[in-house]
């Protein structure tokens, strides 16, 4: 039983009298272990389909399941625990500092404050970040920017981790240290779905989305329960 | 070969090994033709026997060779050839298109099909090493050079597909 399954999802948005269908027949699967790629240019639903995964986009059609549960009914529990979500900006307008940032989410759930610092600390240090966190996020450059939403997602210690373009606006440097960070994260068990908004390496699958419709290998080659697949790099300790 | 002497000058077996781990599996060439295209290149003058080799050490009884400024300019003028071949490549693909471009279910297989071809090598893509200290070694660079010049390709070629079904009014 794969960790996520997207069955035939479709969503369609509507502005005055047009029409636009975001997600066409979606249908993808995910396992623990997987690092999963899925390329496509602006308004090709990228968004729509992550936030589908996420189970916080209500469908018009078709099905998203976590762990074998319908999201649709749990999704409040799944989002921000069991997934982890890394939108496109980390939205530091809020003051304090980046650990503060990344510790909100166990707060929210009545962590207490020292262990949710400690966890937070952890979280910035397993994406990298350990440096930027003292800073206020509005000083951070655009890959520190990333890995900070990275470890925001990461604190709750996921079992999916969704990123909505990871590298966009990065060097290309700073782009391929954050690429091997997500290959490390999925080889030491996470499941990771990224959009892309340019050909990325590091990746098991690579799908294409355009206009909504899903190109690719939506399934992985052996669909079974958990499997962990070192695959470049050493698992992270 | 010209390139591996250029890299290091040396005898003829030990070239020939290093051809072998550089491009083995994508060039499977024996010992003995890396002698005839020794050969070759000094006819050429574009490699030179270093003097005093030929039977310097009981342990290296042989001749070194290094290249010729010759050898050099031909081995650049070489290399960007190599790097330019496209629209070599995209005369083919227009040759072979033409043969389907009646037949607009053909061309959307054949689109598809490519498209897989595209995303089943971006799967191929592996991670630059990000420790990797470029200043270390010059091969690493080279190595980051050529993947990021195929990741571009890629993303060409992905946006070709993207308007290759616009034109063909399919999605």
């Amino acid at each position: 039983m794969s960790l996520l399954v997207l069955e035939h999802a479709t969503k369609r948005f509507k502005s005055g009298q047009r029409e636009t269908v975001a997600l066409d027949d979606a249908s993808l699967e995910l396992d623990a272990g997987d690092c999963v790629a899925v390329y496509g240019l602006r308004r090709s639903g990228r968004t729509t389909l992550l936030r589908a995964a996420a189970g916080i986009l209500p469908l018009d059609e078709g099905t998203v399941r976590f762990g074998g549960r319908d999201l649709s009914g749990r999704s409040a529990h799944a989002l921000g625990v069991e997934i982890g979500y890394c939108s496109a900006s980390f939205d530091p307008a809020h003051g304090g500092t980046v650990t503060d940032h990344v510790a909100v989410a166990l707060l929210a759930r009545g962590v207490g404050r020292t262990r949710a610092r400690d966890r937070a600390e952890e979280a910035l240090e397993r994406a990298g970040a350990s440096a930027s966190a003292h800073l206020d996020p509005r000083e951070l450059h655009a890959d520190e920017l990333v890995r900070a939403g990275i470890a925001r997602a990461l604190v709750t210690r996921p079992r999916l981790l969704l990123l909505d373009e990871p590298t966009n606006g990065v060097d290309l440097l700073e782009r391929d240290a954050i690429l091997a960070l997500l290959r490390e994260l999925a080889d030491t068990g996470t499941a990771v779905l990224m959009t892309v908004g340019e050909p990325v390496a590091g990746a098991d699958r690579v799908l294409a989305l355009d206009r909504g419709r899903l190109r690719g290998d939506a399934v992985p080659e052996q669909a079974s329960v958990l499997p962990l697949r070192p695959r470049h790099a050493e698992p992270v300790a | 070969m010209l390139a591996l002497v250029i890299e290091q000058p040396s005898y003829g077996y030990e070239v020939w090994q290093r051809f072998d781990a550089r491009f083995g599996g994508l060039l499977d060439v024996g010992a003995s033709r890396i002698y005839q295209a020794f050969d070759a290149l000094l006819d050429a003058g574009l490699i030179e026997e270093v003097p005093g080799t030929a039977h310097a050490s009981r342990r290296q009884p042989r001749p070194s060779y290094r290249t010729t400024a010759a050898g050099r300019r031909q081995h650049r003028a070489w290399v960007v050839d190599e790097l330019h071949r496209d629209p070599e490549r995209l005369e083919l693909g227009r040759r072979l298109l033409a043969s389907v471009a009646d037949d607009a279910v053909a061309l959307r297989e054949l689109i598809d099909r490519y498209e897989q071809a595209c995303l089943d090598e971006m799967a191929q893509l592996a991670p630059a090493d990000a420790d990797a200290d470029p200043d270390a070694s010059g091969s690493a660079v080279a190595e980051r050079l050529l993947a990021e010049e195929r990741r571009l390709v890629l993303e060409a070629r992905m946006k070709w597909i993207l308007f290759a079904r616009r034109q063909l009014g399919t999605s």
